[in-house]
């Protein structure tokens, strides 16, 4: 009987996820241009900030959105509404997007001419937090009706996202989030994070946001 | 054959909502249709899902796997993996049943088929940004506890706890 042997691999699963994401930011670098890989639940208002977001900032920046939910062309009509240059991935039924993935859709768009493309991520707390999209920042939103102890449900997430959005605070009244509570749990799972609270239907807080992005593409170009 | 009638609405439509499995939509005439029906459904949906190319994260992390192995195998030119060891990280959502699942699907016909993958998981540790010292710490734990070292109110940064890693392999 042939005898088994022990060999060493040592070599990271995601490494061609992650050599391709680093070779975009590159190219980002580069080209200038800016990209935001938005990630929250599905129904936290991924579509409604941006959509804000883009009416905030569209006379000052030439912005894009890439669009990865499942087999929906709904939200990319709602963006292309605004003028704005929208590009569809059809996921078909991915669970999250990952760096060549993004890279087809920012090649599709011509991004080298964008200063600032939106990759709005797949629904989901889980996945889209495990694979690298090789975009500048990642942001999550997390709604108010979602609630405080998302951090300790999903604390991956947390971990590599740059910016936490608020959203729904208009809405706070009826629930018990408990925004202390939460702002604690962040910091404990990273204390880098920006928390910026808003509201995408009434626009408040929208303009903090806005300053954090202006701030964040003048710093990167 | 069922001893009921039992529609089967699309797969197409089927939905992954939280990315642990896939969701099948079934109407049966008649209620008593047994779990184990309901069960061997889903497992051979699950093959359809995978030739339709609907996909979770578990199933490019097994692609990764068998790639690398491959590549291992043949460097070191030998006939059949028997096991795989991956150190992943507590921090990481992966489902060792699934994992396992899609690998037997994927590496038929290949040197690592019936190969048994054997997860390590790697702990969260982390940082204190005031002493300094690194503590493990249960997932659970994170973001609701002090330093243990010297009380400090949540400024940990994250050492480890997020891996994706494959150790050794063992092979004939």
């Amino acid at each position: 009987m042939d005898e088994i042997k022990l060999f060493e691999v040592k070599e990271d699963i995601l490494s061609d996820n992650d050599e391709a994401a680093r070779q975009l930011r590159d190219k980002l670098h580069r080209d200038k241009t800016f990209v935001i890989n938005l990630m929250s639940s599905p129904g936290a208002g991924k579509t409604t900030v941006l959509l804000k977001t883009i009416s905030e900032l569209k006379d000052e920046l030439k912005i894009g959105v890439i669009e990865a939910d499942i087999d929906s062309v709904v939200d990319a009509e709602k963006i292309r509404n605004t003028g704005i240059r929208a590009v569809q991935l059809r996921t078909g039924g991915f669970c999250h997007l990952d760096a060549s993935m993004v890279k087809t859709g920012l090649d599709g768009m011509g991004s080298e001419s964008f200063d600032l493309v939106f990759v709005e991520n797949v629904g989901n707390l889980v996945c889209p937090a495990e694979f690298d999209t090789g975009a500048i920042k990642n942001v999550m939103i997390l709604s108010v009706p979602e609630g405080d102890d998302k951090p300790m449900k999903y604390p991956l997430m947390f971990t590599k996202s740059d910016v936490l959005l608020i959203n729904k605070i208009d809405m706070m009244e009826l629930t018990d989030f408990d925004t202390k509570a939460l702002k604690q749990r962040v910091t404990q799972l990273n204390r880098d994070m920006t928390v910026i609270e808003i509201s995408a239907k009434t626009g408040l807080g929208i303009d903090k946001w806005a300053d954090w992005i202006r701030s964040a593409v003048r710093d990167f170009t | 054959m069922f001893p009921y009638k039992a529609r089967l609405y699309s797969i197409q439509n089927v939905r992954i909502n939280t990315c642990a499995e896939p969701k099948l939509f079934l109407s049966f005439t008649n209620p008593v249709l047994s779990y184990n029906v309901a069960v061997k459904l889903e497992k051979k949906a699950l093959h359809k899902t995978i030739e339709k190319n609907y996909k979770m994260h578990e199933l490019p992390v097994t692609e990764s796997i068998l790639s690398i192995i491959l590549k291992h195998a043949e460097k070191n030119r030998v006939s059949r993996v028997v096991s795989i060891t991956l150190q992943i990280g507590e921090l990481s959502d992966l489902e060792d049943e699934w994992v396992q699942h899609y690998f037997d699907y994927l590496s038929k016909d290949t040197a690592a088929a019936g190969a048994r993958l054997k997860i390590e998981r790697i702990p969260v540790m982390v940082k204190c940004g005031n002493c300094g010292e690194t503590t493990e710490i249960s997932k659970e734990e994170l973001g609701s506890i002090n330093c243990p070292q010297c009380g400090t109110e949540g400024d940990f940064s994250l050492v480890s706890g997020r891996q994706y890693y494959i150790k050794e392999m063992e092979a004939i």
